[in-house]
């Protein structure tokens, strides 16, 4: 493949990750004028909890066949990832968005502000500060089935993970590589380690990492985002709960007026737009490979300015400045000399600042002049 | 030969978006005309005064002000070439006091820099003897020095819109713009409203063009009324010819809510 | 011990300086920079290059002196340059745009500082002492010193704005926070006002950080990030945007309780201060979004007049 369209699809699928961030900025945005700062936390929260479900959770210990199991668990972490999210979000608005309703604009983005700066704090204190390698998708292997598969190779390493027990009289866990990626796997190597324990119990079976493609990473991000987009689209535009969320979008008041119940559909707004954030958060730890609680803050805020580039507001605007966004900030330090890569992260903001420029609406938004 | 107008509006017309809000809008007020400008609500007379004070740039004709044109103004340089206005929905600086609101208004004409400010130099000193001077007695032309140290949003409804004029004037204008100055006015404080506008438009040398719903008001205080509808201007005269109008009587019947002899509508505070 | 407190009342009175130049902008003009570490940042890395390129091998008193007044004054003229480099293109946007315009402006200084091998890049700038140099004898003389010359410019500071304030420029400001299409019928040149006040609050963002720089002599990008620029908006909120003591208790207040009293707790309840931190945020914001004093000063307030005050009768009681 070539340079250049090895570059735009990097870009595209990065571009694609900020799209699922800004489209729930724009709709929080469209609707009670809020900066949601804390957003970018949502989409951490969501990468952790894809973490645990895939790491912890044991997912891939369901009985069932081999490529199969690998589509359930990765789904069940999609959907662990959205909800955790979504309802953090959902719980955020209440206690936190709410009781601001009628406060100052200041007040409010400044309650955003600390919401997130909250919630960064929390994800230490909960998860630690330090960086965690991202797990990728693996298959579990009685070790009664280890036979059938003599000879294969795979792309991932496979092992078993037992406890041991330190000098300090606590138990911690480790993994024995009896496969690496490329040789052939021989069923001998499982041997010595059938006599281990985790959590007090005999093991009985190991693993084998399933790493998915880099290139297919990439087509699959972009064809998650086609989906979720057509989804979303249809929501807002087909259901009764999407004409509610356009109407109080238009006009609050007027919205109430008619009956229709603002708060929950602040709620689902706030519900909606964090379990697509939850997802990118997901996809983000399988495509860069680590989680940290501070990962969030800055592709929230990049994801932002997608929604502000695209049209604040603007669903098809959040994709679409998202996209170039990406695009941009990938191309951009790939052509330039190496000495200025350290500016990847400067690039955001100097669009921004165009944008906030040239044409503070967006490329797809319509500006909202103040009335006298 | 007549005098050169202080005012020339040009076949103003303004879009937004689909809606036109004044269209080919026609108007030349002389120095020292009492003017006023009536129609339904949504008719475009507060546009009409956006228009004139630089809110909003006209979307095709142009308007004039002692003949020197104003397209491209900001509306404080606008201000600067001695218009003021109120506003309907009264725009006072609330957390400020009675005082402050008037000198706030004598900033055009501040002479003295940052630097003097903060040197607290005679330049300063002098100058600020001069506006607080200034800005009480208007307050005393007012009847609002006893609440000069108050919260500007304490004041009662009446007092407000008093204030309102008072921080208009304050500006210097040659050209004073009232909306609906009467709005919310009991009968009593009307009348005096009517002596006082006659009372600073002699003192003060000014023209003024004013927005009312209370025709009694306008048909008393007017000397020439434009009447607007859907943006256009659909009559003009001596209140005598607009109370025979065919037109203007058609107009207000269409729309009884707005009749003409019922009472302006209650006031409320919008907020800014 | 009177160390450790002169060393805190000195960043504590540069954060006092910061914080009343940001009030200006937000509270007294009514705009919404989120950028204020950004002007801190140009400060301090202005006078720290400048001491660099002018400072000679071994300064005399009266060099050091002079390069310190040089320095110290380039600080505030570049920060104060780079206050209408931002104003100028961004003071058209209104409230949030503002916000993020001004935070995309403080991100922009810290990346072009982390990327100029000049200013020391992620590594940072280490300057010469210059009016006195820090040994082991001289310790408490030079905190005494550098505390002197903090509050100094928190008292300049204070008149200046305060000056301001009460000169009809100043009102122009209020007016401007109270109702920006009014304030501009009625003459006030939006752009000006808006402007001078990003350049007098950036100006003493400059200062604040050319002392800062001068009294530690060793600075770094990742101390000028928007968590700098969060904290100095948390003692502007926090004491009442829009009031000058409000933001001299607040200042004092949040410093002493995290840098102070913090450290008396055991090191695990230690661990939640930035939770804490945060948490608060959220709450004064929920429970009191005027902050402690509002638009009040200090003075101003009932239970002041009570305690310094006899009662006049034109101080009554507010309904």
């Amino acid at each position: 493949m070539s340079y250049l369209l090895e570059q735009l699809l990097n870009g595209l699928s990065l571009g694609c990750i900020y799209a699922f961030v800004a489209l729930g900025y724009t709709m929080v945005y469209g609707i009670i004028k809020l900066i949601n700062f804390a957003h970018g936390e949502f989409f951490m929260v969501g990468s952790f909890t894809g973490f645990f479900v895939l790491a912890f959770a044991g997912v891939e210990r369901l009985p069932l066949p081999y490529p199969l199991s690998l589509v359930v668990s990765f789904s069940l972490a999609l959907l662990a990832s959205a909800l955790a999210s979504a309802l953090l979000a959902v719980i955020t608005e209440r206690l936190a968005y709410r009781p601001l309703q009628h406060a100052s604009r200041i007040a409010v983005l400044l309650t955003a502000l600390g919401v997130s700066l909250l919630l960064q704090n929390l994800g230490i204190q909960v998860f630690s500060a330090e960086q965690k390698g991202y797990p990728e998708l693996r298959q579990y292997v009685a070790f009664e089935d280890a036979p059938a598969l003599q000879g294969q190779t795979f792309d991932g390493p496979a092992y078993v993970v037992f406890e041991v027990e330190s000098a300090l009289g606590d138990t911690r866990q480790e993994q024995a590589f009896i496969a690496q990626p490329g040789t052939p796997f021989d069923p001998q190597a499982l041997q010595e380690h059938k006599h281990r324990r985790l959590h007090g119990a005999p093991i009985d079976g190991f693993y084998i990492e399933r790493p998915i493609d880099v290139l297919w990473k990439k087509l699959l991000i972009i064809a998650a985002l086609v989906i979720a987009f057509a989804a979303l689209w249809l929501l807002v535009h087909r259901t009764q709960l999407g004409r509610a969320m356009r109407a109080v979008s238009y006009n609050p008041e007027a919205a109430r007026l008619m009956g229709i119940a603002s708060g929950r559909v602040i709620s689902a707004t706030f519900f909606i737009g964090a379990f697509l954030a939850g997802i990118g958060g997901l996809v983000w730890g399988m495509r860069y490979g680590k989680v940290e609680p501070f990962m969030g803050f800055l592709p929230g805020l990049k994801a932002f300015i997608a929604a502000v580039l695209g049209g604040i507001g603007s669903l098809p605007g959040a994709v679409v400045g998202g996209l170039i966004l990406g695009v941009l900030e990938v191309l951009i330090p790939a052509y330039l000399p190496s000495e200025y890569t350290g500016y990847k992260d400067g690039v955001a903001f100097i669009v921004l600042i165009l944008i906030l420029l040239f044409k503070p609406s967006g490329l797809l938004g319509r500006w909202e002049g103040e009335k006298v | 030969m007549t005098p050169t107008p202080l005012l020339h509006a040009q076949r103003v017309t303004k879009r937004f978006g689909g809606l036109t809000a004044v269209a080919d809008f026609n108007l030349t007020l002389l120095p020292g005309e009492l003017v006023g400008l009536i129609g339904p609500n949504g008719a475009g007379k507060t546009t009409a005064f956006n228009l004139i004070t630089g809110v909003y740039a006209p979307s095709e004709g142009h308007i004039t002000l002692a003949q020197q044109p104003t397209r491209g103004l900001t509306p404080d340089r606008i201000a600067a070439r001695g218009v003021s206005r109120t506003f309907q929905n009264i725009r006072l600086f609330d957390a400020m006091t009675v005082l402050e609101n008037v000198k706030t208004a004598y900033n055009l004409n501040t002479r003295y820099t940052f630097l003097d400010a903060i040197l607290r130099t005679r330049r300063f000193r002098d100058e600020e003897d001069l506006i607080h001077q200034r800005a009480l007695d208007l307050l005393r032309l007012f009847r609002l020095e006893d609440d000069a140290h108050a919260r500007a949003d304490s004041l009662a409804y009446g007092e407000q819109r008093r204030l309102e004029i008072a921080r208009a004037l304050a500006t210097q204008p040659r050209l004073l713009l009232l909306d609906e100055p009467a709005a919310g006015m009991n009968a009593q404080e009307t009348e005096e409203l009517m002596a006082m506008i006659r009372d600073i438009k002699t003192r003060f040398d000014l023209t003024i063009l004013l927005i009312e719903h209370d025709m009694r008001f306008v048909m008393q205080l007017c000397e020439r009324i434009i009447v607007l509808e859907y943006g256009r201007i659909i009559a003009e005269g001596t209140p005598q010819a607009i109370r025979e109008d065919p037109r203007v009587i058609a107009a207000y019947l269409g729309d009884a809510a707005e009749g003409v002899e019922l009472p302006p509508q209650e006031p409320h505070h919008a907020p800014g | 011990m009177l160390y450790y407190l002169l060393e805190h009342l000195t960043h504590m009175a540069l954060l006092m300086v910061l914080a009343l130049g940001l009030n200006l902008i937000n509270g007294y003009t009514g705009m919404f920079s989120l950028g204020h570490h950004g002007f801190f940042a140009v400060g301090a890395y202005a006078a720290g290059a400048l001491t660099l390129a002018v400072t000679p091998a071994a300064p005399s008193l009266g060099v050091g002196l002079g390069v310190f007044a040089l320095s110290a004054l380039g600080g505030v003229l570049a920060a104060a340059a780079f206050g209408v480099v931002v104003g100028v293109p961004c003071l058209r946007l209104r409230g949030d745009y503002l916000a993020i315009a001004t935070l995309g402006f403080g991100e922009i200084v810290r990346i072009i500082i982390q990327n100029t091998e000049a200013l020391g890049g992620a590594r940072g700038l280490e300057v010469p002492y210059l009016l006195l140099t820090r040994g082991v004898d001289t310790q408490l003389p030079y905190v005494a010193l550098y505390a002197a010359l903090a509050l100094l410019a928190v008292a300049a500071t204070v008149w200046t704005l305060r000056a301001v304030l009460r000169s009809n420029h100043g009102r122009a400001m209020i007016a401007i926070r109270e109702d920006e299409i009014a304030a501009e019928l009625l003459g006030v040149n939006l752009m000006k006002y808006k402007l001078a006040a990003f350049i007098l609050g950036a100006g003493f963002a400059g200062l604040a950080g050319a002392l800062y720089t001068h009294f530690t002599t060793q600075i770094e990008p990742r101390e000028f990030g928007l968590l700098k620029g969060i904290y100095i908006l948390l003692y502007v909120v926090l004491g009442g945007m829009g009031s000058m003591s409000g933001t001299l208790l607040a200042t004092a207040l949040l410093y002493i309780l995290d840098k102070m009293l913090l450290n008396l707790l055991p090191p695990e309840i230690q661990a939640w201060r930035e939770v804490a931190f945060a948490l608060m945020l959220v709450l004064v914001m929920i429970l009191r979004p005027q902050g402690i004093l509002g638009q009040k000063e200090l003075y101003q307030t009932r239970l002041w007049r009570r305690l310094f005050k006899r009662a006049s009768p034109a101080e009554a009681p507010a309904p």
